[in-house]
């Protein structure tokens, strides 16, 4: 029996996975947790074969979960919607384990369970492919500064919003204009939205995130 | 005396030949035949020494511009710039530590990473035509001066006239404002000689043999007038050239300006930009991060440098040092490695150029981008109280030293997601803190010393106190580890 651990913000999602993979047989159901720090007691306690984490939590990042874990943390599959490269990539340099979409079938997903619990990893060919030449993802304070930005807010709005210096805002933009070879607000604005970073659609609540 | 000399020349062709004979009788004679061909040779010579050195002046390169020795490029929008690539300097500003790096299928690569298209290896040369056009009618007043002159046989005059406006006409276009109202000078004398001696050349109203007094005042007051209507030519052409030169300078500035914007766009290969665009970005976006593209050349510098001693310098160093060993030196080889280790260092650490020409902000940007790149670590900067002032070279390398140092355990051992560098103070103070959510300094050592690594507490200490700064390293709230380095000058 393979112990598996689901980390997910959606109850219904965490819930309804559990209940399928038991039907399977071959696998028993660790605990269910919906942010990292529950996440982390959970592991602690239970202690896993797999765990199962999204990269989306509410406003955590799943991307965060593995540094946190007490080491040896048991293999990690993210178990996510996100298609994009940048984030198998950061899959990747956290020593993630497995990379499986949510629009899987669940015969794969129990594959890639299996294949972690005996020590392997679960990425699709396509998403290395990829991943190898994808940009680092922005940390959380720079995805805000960002998000700002694609508003249309000046840098100086950016500093009282998120209470920093209009020289940190600066030093913040600098670097991404860096990193991600872009010239100007809106480039990088559109090249983040393109990677999947931020969200046009939810940037009118975007507020409450930061 | 213009009668007279009217009779001289009168008689010439008849006579020349029997004078000659004549003169060869005594030496007063032989003086006075001498200056008569001299005279007589005088016409033939000016014309001769006219068209040689007016051919001189056609061949010369119309205004050679100071040579940058450098090339001429040319953007999508057919902009002309040229880049000297020995200093870096375009033909208007100065672009340091701008420099040609490569050269592939037409394109050329800049250091600062961007790219252009090499279109021609001439030098534009924009006067020529113009400046012929405006000394050209110079050029027809010296020719009449000088026919007049001649004429009256007056070869002394004739010479001196005629290579003065002959060196003003080759010179004029070359000389500045100041040069120029000069060269009126002479052009004002060759336009005052065919009106002083416009009777013997029997035009217009000066056809009579003996000129009354007053029209010979008037002649004069006419050829005043005319010197100075020249001279105020003169004196307005180089104002409006002064005018041009400003509007050119400015209009050019301005065209630099978008035209960066524009290589810049071509390098990263972001679409293409109206000029619109591109001036509005480059006034509302670009300026804050206007040194982002020279630091960009001078870290590529850096790290060719590096590649170079890393690829080449560093192998090299090991062999022999591995051969020695063979041979039974090993301390010369120990030796050896030291050296190469102490290269090592100088490349990677000390030595940074973004530090000492950037500064410590723009180092710490460099370093937390370089490490995030590495590693799956976020790191960032808080410049909330730093007012942007350089510090003594000494304390920010004492400085940066430490942050790596610093950055370097949070990476290795703290088991950290995010680090935190902020800069804090003016150009007399500095607050240096760097703090992690890692495992905290005890955890950390007895990973350490797992590991047998050693944390750089040490260094980090002497690096502060060789400057004079303190430093404190203690644990950090809630976790983690924060080291703060405090300076005072």
């Amino acid at each position: 029996m393979i112990r598996v651990a689901v980390v997910d913000d959606h109850p219904v999602i965490a819930a309804g996975l559990l209940a399928a993979l038991a039907d399977l047989g071959d696998f028993a159901v660790a605990g269910v947790a919906s942010t990292i720090a529950g996440a982390v007691a959970l592991v602690d306690t239970a202690r896993p074969d797999v765990i199962l984490c999204d990269i989306h939590l509410g406003p955590e990042r799943g991307l965060d979960l593995p540094p946190r874990l007490t080491p040896p943390p048991p293999p990690i599959i993210f178990f996510t919607s996100y298609d994009y490269p940048s984030y198998v990539r950061a899959a990747l340099d956290g020593g993630v384990a497995g990379y499986v979409l949510k629009s899987a079938p669940l015969g794969e997903v129990a594959a890639a369970i299996r294949t972690v619990a005996e020590g392997g990893t679960a990425y699709a060919s396509r998403h290395l492919r990829n991943a190898r030449t994808a940009p680092r993802i922005p940390s959380g304070r720079e995805l805000e500064v960002i998000s700002r930005v694609a508003r249309g807010s000046s840098n100086s709005e950016i500093g009282v919003a998120l209470k920093i210096d209009e020289r940190t805002v600066e030093s913040h933009l600098r670097r991404l204009f860096d990193r991600y070879s872009t010239d100007s607000r809106t480039e990088l604005s559109t090249y983040c939205v393109r990677q999947g970073w931020i969200d046009l659609n939810s940037m009118e609540t975007g507020e409450d995130k930061a | 005396m213009e009668s007279m000399e009217e009779a001289v020349s009168g008689k010439k062709q008849d006579d020349s030949v029997c004078r000659y004979r004549v003169s060869t009788q005594s030496a007063r004679h032989v003086g006075a035949n001498l200056r008569r061909r001299l005279r007589a040779a005088a016409l033939p010579l000016c014309c001769v020494a006219f068209l040689s050195s007016a051919a001189i002046a056609l061949a010369l390169p119309p205004n050679p511009i100071p040579k940058l020795g450098g090339i001429v490029v040319d953007d999508s929008s057919g902009v002309v710039i040229s880049v000297d690539p020995a200093s870096g300097a375009w033909d208007m500003g100065v672009r340091a530590g701008w420099y040609r790096v490569a050269e592939v299928e037409g394109m050329t690569d800049y250091s600062d990473g961007s790219q252009v298209r090499v279109v021609a290896d001439h030098y534009y040369s924009p006067q020529s035509g113009i400046d012929l056009l405006l000394t050209s009618p110079f050029i027809v007043l010296g020719l009449a001066g000088l026919l007049a002159a001649a004429r009256q046989r007056r070869t002394g005059l004739t010479i001196a006239v005629g290579s003065a406006t002959m060196a003003s006409w080759i010179w004029v276009g070359h000389l500045g404002v100041i040069g120029q109202a000069m060269a009126v000078l002479p052009i004002g004398l060759a336009s005052g000689l065919p009106l002083q001696f416009g009777s013997q050349l029997r035009i217009g109203p000066w056809r009579s043999r003996s000129i009354p007094a007053r029209a010979r005042a008037a002649m004069a007051g006419v050829a005043v007038i005319s010197a100075v209507g020249v001279a105020a030519v003169a004196v307005a052409w180089g104002l409006l050239f002064g005018v041009a030169v400003g509007v050119l300078f400015y209009t050019a500035l301005a065209w630099l300006i978008v035209v960066r914007w524009r290589v810049v766009s071509v390098a990263t290969g972001q679409g293409s930009h109206s000029r619109l665009a591109i001036a509005r970005a480059v006034a509302f976006d670009m300026l804050p991060y206007s040194d982002r593209v020279r630091r960009r050349g001078a870290q590529a510098e850096r790290d060719r440098l590096a590649s170079d001693l890393h690829a080449e310098v560093l192998p090299a160093i090991a062999t022999a040092a591995a051969a020695l060993e063979q041979k039974g030196q090993s301390e010369e080889a120990e030796r050896l490695r030291e050296l190469a280790s102490s290269v090592r260092d100088l490349v990677s650490d000390r030595r940074l150029p973004i530090l000492s020409d950037f500064g410590l902000v723009s180092a710490a940007e460099w370093l937390a981008e370089s490490l995030q790149a590495r590693a799956n670590l976020d790191i960032e900067i808080d410049l909330d109280g730093d007012n942007g002032d350089r510090r003594p070279p000494a304390v920010e390398a004492a400085a940066y030293r430490v942050m790596q140092l610093a950055l370097d355990n949070v990476m290795r051992h703290a088991r950290a997601t995010s680090a935190q560098v902020a800069i804090a103070g003016d150009a007399q103070s500095l607050v240096l803190t760097i703090s992690d959510d890692g495992l905290g300094i005890d955890a950390a050592a007895s990973v350490r010393a797992v590991r047998g690594g050693h944390l750089g507490l040490k260094d980090m200490r002497t690096e502060a106190e060789a400057v004079g700064a303190t430093i404190e390293i203690g644990p950090g709230s809630p976790r983690g580890t924060v080291v703060v380095l405090g300076w005072h000058g």
